[in-house]
This record gives C-alpha cells, structure tokens and sequence, in this order.
C-alpha cells in the first residue's frame, strides 16, 4: 500500500503518538503501509517553512535507509526566496509539493500559487493541496483556520492541466465535486483521507468516477490510519479497484 | 458482540435506506443497530417529532430483530413531548434520543430525565464542543457532566464523546455514571484508548452515526486502537448490551 497523506513532526496543539521518522515507520508496518509521501507537519504552522523541510529531510535520510519514505517540501509560494527553497528542495532529494493555502494565506489559484505548481511539474513532481489539517470545529480558539474554497483547487487544475495536482484532505462533498470538475483533465485525483462518509461512500465514488483518480490517504498521524484503510480494503468493490487506490495508481503517478 | 449504538437510518417510506444500512450492517458483522431518528434545528414543531419516529418504528418494523430503536423528542414541548414517548414505548422502542431542541439542563428536560430513570432505559444526548460556537440549544459536555452528578441513576449517554474528544472525556470522567459513545467522523489517533483510559473500559460504547458516516470508517477507529482484546469487545457491544439488557 502506497499513503499519499502521511506527515511528520510536531503539531503546534496536540501530542500524536509520532513526530519523527523512527517513530513513524514502526505506525507504517502496523498498517501495512509499504511507502508513504510525508512532509512535515512543522511547516504547516511555521511562518517561514522552509527549515522545517531541512529537518524532515535529515531525518529521513538517517532513519530511512530503506527509502519508503517520500519526502514533500511544504512550501509557501507567496513568501520571499520560496524560488530557493523550490530549487534546494530538489537538490536536497524531496520528491514533490505539498501546500496549505489556508495555513500560509494564500489561494491556490493566486499566480505565485500557479507558478510553483507549473514548477513543481517541470520537476516531475505530484503537488498536494490540503484542504484542512483537522476538523474546523476543534481548532485552537486562538486560532480557527476555514477550509480552502475548493473553486480555487478546481481553478489551478484548470488551469495547469499538465500538473499531476492532488486533491488531500477533500471531505464527502469536496472530493466527489472535485472529480467531476477535473473531467478528463490528465493527471488530476484525489486523496481521500478525508472522505469518512456517508454509508458505502467508496461504493459509490468508484460507481461514479471509476478507480483511476483515486489514492489511499490516512492522515498519519493524525488519525488511525486503519479507518483510511479499511473503508477502501473491505469496501465492496472489486478487487482490481482496490488495488487501484491502495498503491496502483500511486505507482502511475510516482513512476514506480 | 458487535453493536452500533448510534445509527440514523433516514428511511424515506420506500424501505430502501432500511435495506441498505441493515444489509451493509450484516455485511460487516453487526449483531445489532441501535436506531433513532431526530432533526437538528425543529424546536417547535411536535409534527417533526412524529415524523421522525414514525421514520424510526417503519425502519423498526421492517428490521425487528436487528434494529433497536430509540424514541425522539422535543423536551420543550412538555406533556406533547412526554406524550411522544409514551407512544414509542408503545410500540417497542427501547431508549430515548434528544438532539438541539434543548439544553440537557434546562428545566423542561427534567420530565424526560425522570421518565429515563423511572423506565430504567439509557438517554442519548447529542452533545458537541466546538471551539467555533455551538448552535442555540446545543448541549456541550459539561452540561452532561451537571446531570450526571444530578441523577446519578440515569444511564445518560453523552454521544460523539463530546465532538472534541479531549475536552469532552475530560468534561465527564469523574462523573461515573455517565457514558460516551465515539459516534462520528472523528477519528483522532489514540483517542479511543485516552477515553478508556480516562473513563474505563465500561463507559465507553461503539457507534458509527451512519448514513452520515461509513460503517468501515467508524468500526476501524476501535479495531485499530491498542486496547487489548477484552476492552474493544466490551466497547463494540459489551457494553451497549448490559445497557439494554440484552
């Protein structure tokens, strides 16, 4: 199985049973999980999230020696110097984009947005774009953060249709509205740590849209990453689709 | 044994949400669904109230021996309300369900908290802490802690763990008599051995909150926890079952 929403490090406010790589991996093989894309849950609350990156990637280059991490710079394309942080990003091994728009105060069409995305694929990268970290309704009270608009993610995949831009956090609503907009542009999906429902939720998305735009998410460590799993592993669809979501169509995107 | 102790069936007269919840119920390996059926924002209105139990004792009837249902009501409705759960008892339900009509503290519910106690049958209450701002009438946790100290002999129930769980095993956990089912989408990692931990392995009951949520989804938060073998079993219908005297 290949996780396309995992992070790593600490949450400005609350505790996770892991917040570095040597604790992470042991959360991974109780899952089942082979490979997982993380970036680092640091970055998100960082003003500035670039050393955050430079930690998670020390990390993983001395704790993973098996490589079954893939590392996502969290960049903000709206702060200075981020060109730097992109291009030493690649230098120093990272693998792809993750960004919070509603965490760094931005929007994910905005033009400097657009231009680290059509970056990012330049690179050959996939770019996540995380519409909420956790439910809005037990932020921090000094600190309440709305979910992005997901117009502006529909935008930006318009936009850029050769972007492999994906869809993390979308919820029951979000997601299925995603990929219905996106059509047949290329390379677009969705993540789908965030989909908890309604009764046979994944029945009916892979009734509607097919297995092809759709990847396993968790939300390591916020979440069990058994909830993720389950409702795709034992859902009732057919085998292939579940093969599809759980690391199949990772491997198209990836490369692997 | 494997109970669900919150689930909305939203049956719209055709049997087909019956079908639907009660064959993916069974797929998953439920031995019982606890059901009731309640509209968030209708304080005023007894006419939502039958609705929504004629809703349920439909669902009932077509599920007798797997759904376990629960009758609804607007507290603030006085004896129109009571009246409505005079009639659910009648035809076989077997606990109450209150939602936002009103605050489990205020006075009106205090009929209905009596009624609980004196049929000897648990109250779930719909309770939320949101750092966002509750609805008018919405009951957050520590209204069911004051209650629970109130009427230690109520099986009072407070649903979801309180939304925020952190807050909500907190609000509860040196109030014995009061249990918490994780109902819901939310699915924090390690909250549920904090709740066991906090609350004992005896308070704590399973519930999805389906259609809203996904039967896999919610069983997966318990099955995935570190609690040992004993303590999920008493979570995932143990528990639920010494509530009903099943």
């Amino acid at each position: 199985m290949i996780d396309f929403c995992c992070d790593i490090g600490n949450y400005a406010f609350r505790q996770w049973p892991a917040e570095d790589v040597a604790g992470t991996l042991p959360l991974l093989d109780r899952a089942g999980i082979d490979t997982a894309l993380v970036g680092s849950i640091d970055a998100i609350t960082y003003v500035s999230p670039h050393p955050a990156n430079e930690r998670l990637i020390a990390d993983i280059k001395a704790n993973d020696p098996a490589g079954r991490l893939i590392p996502l710079t969290v960049l903000n394309p709206v702060y200075p110097g981020v060109e730097r942080d992109m291009e030493e990003s690649r230098e120093l091994g990272f693998r792809g984009l993750k960004l919070y728009p509603n965490y760094h105060g931005y929007h994910a069409d905005d033009p400097p947005a657009l231009r680290l995305i059509e970056t990012a694929t330049d690179f050959g990268w996939p770019v996540l774009i995380t519409m909420r970290v956790e439910d809005e309704r037990h932020h921090h009270p000094l600190m309440k953060v709305g979910g992005v608009d997901l117009n502006t993610v529909i935008e930006a995949a318009k936009q850029l249709p050769q972007a492999t831009i994906i869809l993390s956090g979308g919820n029951s609503a979000e997601t299925p509205r995603f990929l219905r907009a996106i059509g047949d542009l290329p390379n677009a999906c969705a993540e789908l740590s965030y989909v908890k429902g309604p009764l046979k939720a994944l029945e009916n998305l892979v009734g509607e849209f097919g297995s092809e735009r759709m990847l396993l998410g968790t939300h390591l460590p916020f979440v069990y990453p058994g909830c993720g799993i389950a409702k795709i592993a034992e859902a009732a669809i057919p085998d292939e689709a579940k093969q599809a979501i759980l690391d199949g169509n990772a491997k198209r995107i990836l490369g692997l | 044994m494997l109970i669900d102790f919150h689930c909305h069936v939203h049956d719209d007269g055709t049997g087909a949400q019956t079908d639907l919840v009660a064959e993916e119920a069974r797929r998953i390996g439920l031995d019982y669904v606890v059901i009731y059926e309640c509209v968030t924002h209708s304080r005023e209105s007894l006419e939502i109230v039958q609705r929504c139990n004629e809703m349920c004792r439909f669902a009932y009837e077509r599920e007798p021996d797997f759904f376990i249902p629960f009758v609804y009501t607007h507290p603030n409705l006085g004896q129109a309300g009571i009246d409505e759960l005079n009639k659910g008892f009648d035809w076989g339900a077997r606990g109450i369900k209150l939602e936002i009509a009103s605050v489990i503290t205020d006075k009106c519910v205090e009929p209905v908290i009596e009624f609980a106690i004196e049929r000897d049958v648990p109250l779930v209450q719909h309770c939320w802490h949101k750092t966002t701002g509750n609805y008018p009438w919405e009951t957050e946790p520590l209204h069911c802690a004051e209650i629970g100290r109130r009427y230690p002999e109520l099986k009072l129930v407070m649903a979801h763990i309180g939304g925020d769980n952190r807050w909500g095993m907190r609000a509860i956990r040196d109030v014995p008599s009061v249990y918490t089912d994780c109902s819901g989408s939310i699915s924090d990692y390690g909250h549920i051995e904090d709740c066991v931990a906090q609350l004992g392995a005896d308070r704590l009951l399973w519930g999805t909150d389906v259609r809203g949520a996904d039967y896999l989804y919610t069983l997966a938060k318990v099955r995935d926890s570190h609690l040992d073998d004993e303590d999920k079993a008493k979570v995932l219908g143990g528990n639920a079952a010494r509530l009903l005297n099943l």
